[in-house]
């Protein structure tokens, strides 16, 4: 009955509320009207504020006050618009009467722009009338997707899809009502569009609430989907809160959980999820969810590990509806009690042999897993039995290693763990006896990494086994660890494994499997791993091992293994010469040395060598080398067959000398008549035996003198007719030009006789003219001897007087003064074959006494006659010969052909001194008569 | 808008009951959530009482009962025991609009008396939430049932005058809530019956103690 009077009363409030709006809008126009700001504009623009939807046409117009068309005498067809600045086209507004524009635009910006109305004043001057702000936007989308989540004693929080941005101020109401009809309107706080929280005490539970959202804005409203619920079949509680986790005495498997419910209506009766995890694992179990279905403040968790610490942690929700899970708890951790240890730990060994009798055996053992040991082991019990003579040895053990020296023979080895509930069960190691042979290995092993950790797969052996032991250590020098030996046991289950510790990246491990059978070791297999590769620390070393003309050989020492970081793959030798694109050879990793071939003579090169792992390579320092001017051997190939020619050509020559020696003795050593045919041989016999004679008798020979003069014949070379011949000619000219050219570096030693002072040689500058002369005569002398003139001079008991002869005498015994014996010693050969012609006017000569220095003729003699003889005329010269008598001997020539040699005795001394002399000529007797002193 | 609402929700109840395939499971869910709302109440009305001790000092803080024995009108009346069931939800209907319009004044007594106690303030404020949540359901179960519902109290707390006295108000208020106390566990029995006797029940439990959170029972 009433509810038709309420509904009339509020049509007609909605009726008397318009007709209000139409007076109070009457009003305001009116009160507009008379505002003198209205009539002292210009124009204004109908409508004033608009808003429009994006997208939509907007139509306004622009009224121009007649005050200003009076004022400036303007109509409305010099009205044009303007949004944003940008002058609008002509075809969007025309003029409806002399005062009023309309346009109509299609409004694409979102946003407010400024609409201005300008009129055209004159040609120049343009005002702007007239403004208005346009805004556009677009309507609230309807709602969606609206729900709500209860947070009991807190809040009901419900949240939407609002839709689209409107661009324009939205108001958001949340409305809810409940069954009597009772209405409750929130408005959201300006910012907010997707959610709103009722909070406590406002909550209707046990009741259907009735629950929408209203947006409006200027463009329109719209409402959302209603949604029903009562409050209480969205709650979202609290989770529970674990206060306790405690031990079941007796039961090492049970621990009892209890909680606090959290805050809900006393008739919501909530079920739970109890899950729990052991402490150092990430793994949850969950209680069977039949099991907590029931409202309840605690749990007894069975199943456990013994001395074990877990997490617990719950949650709940109303045990009868779908609504929200809690959030889970914190966690509440709690220990089981212990138990026995579960199995013995695992137990290896290493053995050392110290002699043929023993070995000592390092014995190492695992502490046990949590799991495993049930509780704190308090210490080990080992027993060593040997198989044979069943000896037993007994051990308690608080390590976790025991050294004992045993023998060679077979031995089981039993280790217990005990805790302070009981022992574990027995581990088995046996330790084979040395000759044993060992059991198979497994039968393939690879060892790769993994997530960052090394994994070790095999193939087992075809005989049952126990279980493996996987050795590792690292390497870090070739086939050797240094350090620590880390080992791990597996199932015999298993044929992977990972490697749990002690593994690093860049570093080379050596991984040995080996499997049990039944407590007994087999054999190893071992590979060599790394974790993780990288390039090499450094480079290799690199030498120089021979470098050629086009080619060297380098060689380069490996890398340390704990430099190398990785299996070295191959070695790159990189190498260039100046500014030219460098080269490269790959070359195993096997190889330590290479030979560069085909490189550029005399050329400087930079060679260095690159270890490369599959991370990359690291380059060794720069070597620097120039390749040879000349290949080895190449200079011998030269040098040789130069030296073979010009031995082939000297011998060639020397044969053709002596095939032709005939010709050339003819012309070198022309026949010398015989001086025995002189008559001078007859004169000389009867004199020489009167002198000897007077000699013996120690009277002087002539007290005046035997000689009394010396005559000088000067004959003039070119004059044929002291010649015999013209090939005499020649060879003489040569001598003489030949002992003009020696005197030119005379020392000046000897002189003309013995009278002579060795100081007043022919040498000097004075008389070298007359040596010159020589060249185009020959000199005879006419030998004056004075008996008191030669103090010095023993007689000598042969005396040769000139000999009158018609051949030439030879020069040297003409002028002894003039040869400069000196150069002799510089190996003029042809002086020493020196000879000269004597005629017959020559009478007689001395060479003996004429000459200081000591003179050889030696025919067919030897150096070392001659050093002798040299030496033993030195050591007479002194005492014997008062220093300057020169010694003469004979020495018989095996041939006709005379051979003339001369020789100096102390030539280098005689170049000193003043005491130099001629050696004694020795003469064949064919040709020149034996000349005594 | 209210107008709004209210027709849609009585178009929703309509619409409900007319379905017969769905009459059924509304209404029982309707009479279970009055009788959780009952419980609820039972529940915090003893900590109400208790927190509108507290708070009033010396001497209500040992719930003297004596000072609470004061006259108050306009309190639901009679029993709910063995009457007809629209009509005994009609008369519960009256005496929890009553009481939440009693507590409406002692709430108003409050913000005065004790602005700080918010607690207490929210505690009568959630108490006054239920009650309307509990009218709200008695109210649809009766227009569903097309059973005539009073829209005006005989006796309305709200005309009768709040005393000037504010230790008055204190003993009034005290006595109010003791009521309240008593008339809830009356209300949350008569619902325990009508809910075993609707036929194809719900499974309720009867809730003979109400637990708090943390483990802290209230009697």
């Amino acid at each position: 009955m009433s509810r038709p009077v309420v509904v009339t009363t509020r049509i007609m409030f909605h009726q008397w509320g318009r007709l209000t709006l139409v007076v109070n809008l009457y009003i305001q126009i009116s009160v507009c009207f008379r505002t003198d700001s209205f009539i002292e504009r210009p124009a204004y623009i109908i409508p004033e504020s608009p808003v429009i939807k994006f997208g939509s046409q907007l139509e306004a117009s622009c009224i121009l006050s007649d005050s200003f068309i009076k004022e400036s005498d303007v109509d409305a067809n010099q009205i044009f618009w303007k949004l944003k600045e940008n002058r609008i086209p002509e075809d969007h507004f025309f003029t409806v009467n002399s005062t009023v524009s309309n346009i109509t635009l299609t409004i694409s910006i979102v946003g407010s722009a400024l609409l201005t109305c300008n009129v055209q004043l004159n040609e120049d001057q343009v005002t702007t009338v007239f403004g208005i702000q346009i805004t556009t936007g677009l309507p609230p989308d309807k709602p969606k997707n609206l729900s709500c989540i209860t947070y009991y004693d807190k809040n009901m929080t419900c949240s939407w899809d609002p839709g689209r941005y409107t661009y324009l101020p939205t108001s958001y109401r949340l409305k809810l009502s409940i069954a009597s009809g009772e209405l409750r309107p929130y408005e959201l706080p300006n910012g907010v569009n997707n959610s709103f929280a009722i909070l406590y005490p406002h909550i209707h539970y046990f009741v259907l609430n009735t629950i929408w959202v209203e947006a409006n804005n200027d463009l329109g409203s719209a409402k959302s989907v209603p949604i029903h619920l009562d409050p209480v079949d969205v709650i979202k509680p609290d989770p529970p809160v674990i206060y306790l986790v405690q031990q079941v005495d007796g039961i090492s498997t049970v621990l009892d959980v209890k909680w606090v419910n959290p805050a809900v209506p006393v008739t919501y009766k909530l079920k739970y999820n109890l899950r729990y995890r052991i402490l150092d694992t990430q793994e949850w179990r969950q209680v069977p969810p039949e099991d907590t279905e029931s409202h309840r403040e605690s749990f007894l968790v069975q199943n456990m590990k013994p001395f074990t610490d877990y997490a617990f942690t719950i949650r709940c929700k109303k045990n009868d509806g779908t609504e929200y899970w809690s959030d889970w708890s914190s966690e509440e951790i709690g220990k089981t009690l212990e138990a026995k240890p579960l199995r013995g730990p695992p137990i290896w060994r290493t053995i050392e042999n110290l002699d043929t009798q023993k070995r000592r055996i390092h014995f190492m053992w695992k502490e046990l897993d949590k799991s495993d040991a049930n509780g704190i082991i308090l210490g080990y019990q080992m027993t060593i039995k040997e198989k044979n003579s069943l000896k037993i040895q007994r051990i308690a053990i608080k390590d976790l290693e025991y050294n004992i020296t045993l023998s060679q023979a077979e031995y089981e080895i039993t280790l217990i763990a005990s805790n302070s509930v009981g022992n574990s069960s027995n581990e088995t190691l046996i330790v084979p006896a040395t000759w044993k042979s060992a059991l198979p290995p497994v039968k393939h092993l690879s060892v790769y990494p993994q997530d960052g950790q090394l994994i070790v797969e095999w193939k087992p052996p075809v005989s049952a086994v126990s279980g493996y032991v996987i050795e590792w250590c690292e390497e870090s020098r070739k086939d050797l660890c240094p350090g620590p030996l880390y080992w791990q046991r597996e199932q015999k289950t298993a044929n992977k494994a990972f490697l749990k510790e002690n593994v690093m990246p860049f570093k080379r491990y050596r991984i040995t499997i080996y499997p049990l059978y039944s407590g007994r070791p087999g054999a190893p297999l071992s590979k060599l791993t790394y974790l993780q590769q990288d390039r090499p620390v450094n480079g290799p070393l690199v030498h120089l091992k021979h470098v050629g003309k086009k080619e060297v050989e380098l060689m380069w020492n490996e890398i340390p293994v704990n430099e190398q970081r990785g299996f070295i793959t191959n070695y790159t030798i990189f190498y260039k010469n100046g500014n030219v694109n460098e080269s490269s050879i790959v070359v195993n990793a096997k190889y330590q040395e290479i030979i560069l071939n085909s490189l550029t003579g005399n050329t400087l090169y930079v060679v260095r060598v690159m270890a490369s792992t599959v991370k990359g390579g690291t380059n060794s320092s720069e070597v620097n080398f120039t390749t040879l001017n000349f290949a080895k051997g190449e200079i011998e190939a030269i040098v040789v067959p130069i030296c073979l020619g010009f031995l082939l050509i000297t011998m060639l020559t020397i044969l053709l000398c002596f095939n032709k020696r005939h010709l050339i003795k003819k012309y070198v050593w022309p026949n010398v008549p015989d001086p025995a045919n002189s008559r001078v041989v007859e004169w000389s016999s009867s004199t020489g035996n009167l002198i000897q004679n007077n000699l013996s008798s120690k009277e002087p020979m002539n007290p005046d003198g035997f000689i009394s003069d010396v005559t000088i014949i000067e004959a003039d070379v070119d004059d044929k007719k002291y010649l015999s011949n013209e090939d005499e000619i020649k060879p003489l000219t040569s001598l003489k030009k030949g002992k003009s050219t020696s005197e030119e570096h005379s020392s000046g030693i000897g002189g003309s006789s013995c009278m002579s002072s060795p100081r007043q040689s022919v040498s000097d500058s004075d008389e070298s003219e007359s040596v010159q002369n020589t060249t185009s005569t020959v000199q005879y002398s006419t030998v004056i001897v004075s008996g008191s003139g030669y103090r010095c001079q023993q007689p000598s008991a042969q005396v040769f007087t000139r000999s009158e002869s018609t051949q030439p005498l030879l020069e040297n015994e003409e002028k002894p003064d003039e040869h400069a014996y000196g150069n002799f010693g510089s190996c003029s050969t042809e002086v020493k074959r020196q000879y000269f012609k004597q005629n017959g006017s020559i009478r007689e000569t001395n060479l003996n006494e004429s000459h200081p220095n000591e003179a050889e003729i030696l025919g067919d003699m030897n150096e070392d006659d001659s050093f002798r003889l040299n030496q033993m005329k030195v050591s007479d010269q002194s005492p014997d010969l008062e220093g300057c008598c020169p010694t003469v001997e004979d020495i018989p020539s095996s041939n006709d052909q005379t051979v003339v040699k001369l020789e100096f005795l102390g030539f280098s001394a005689g170049l000193e001194t003043d005491q130099q002399s001629y050696m004694p000529q020795a003469v064949k007797h064919n040709s020149y008569m034996p000349q005594s002193k | 808008m209210e107008l709004g609402a209210g027709i849609l929700h009585v178009l929703l109840l309509l619409s409900l009951s007319c379905l017969n395939t769905s009459a059924a499971p509304v209404f029982n869910k309707t009479i279970k959530m009055c009788y959780q709302l009952a419980a609820e109440l039972n529940c915090s009305a003893p900590a109400l009482l208790h927190s509108y001790l507290l708070a009033q000092g010396h001497p209500f803080d040992n719930a003297n009962a004596a000072l609470c024995k004061v006259g108050v009108k306009c309190l639901p009346e009679g029993h709910l025991a063995n009457m007809e069931e629209n009509e005994m939800l009609k008369k519960i209907y009256i005496g929890v609009k009553q009481f939440d319009l009693h507590l409406k004044n002692v709430l108003v007594q409050q913000r005065n008396m004790n602005p700080h106690k918010k607690k207490l303030h929210n505690e009568l404020e959630n108490t006054r939430t239920q009650l309307i949540s509990l009218e709200s359901n008695i109210l649809s179960i009766l227009h569903t049932r097309g059973y005539p519902v009073p829209k005006e109290l005989e006796c309305s707390p709200e005309h009768n005058g709040s005393p000037d006295n504010l230790f008055v108000q204190k003993q009034q208020g005290c006595a109010i809530l003791q009521e309240f106390k008593r008339y809830v566990k009356k209300v949350l029995k008569s619902f325990h019956h009508l809910l075993r006797n609707i036929p194809g029940k719900a499974a309720v439990n009867h809730y003979s103690a109400c637990s708090t959170p943390f483990g802290l029972h209230s009697s």
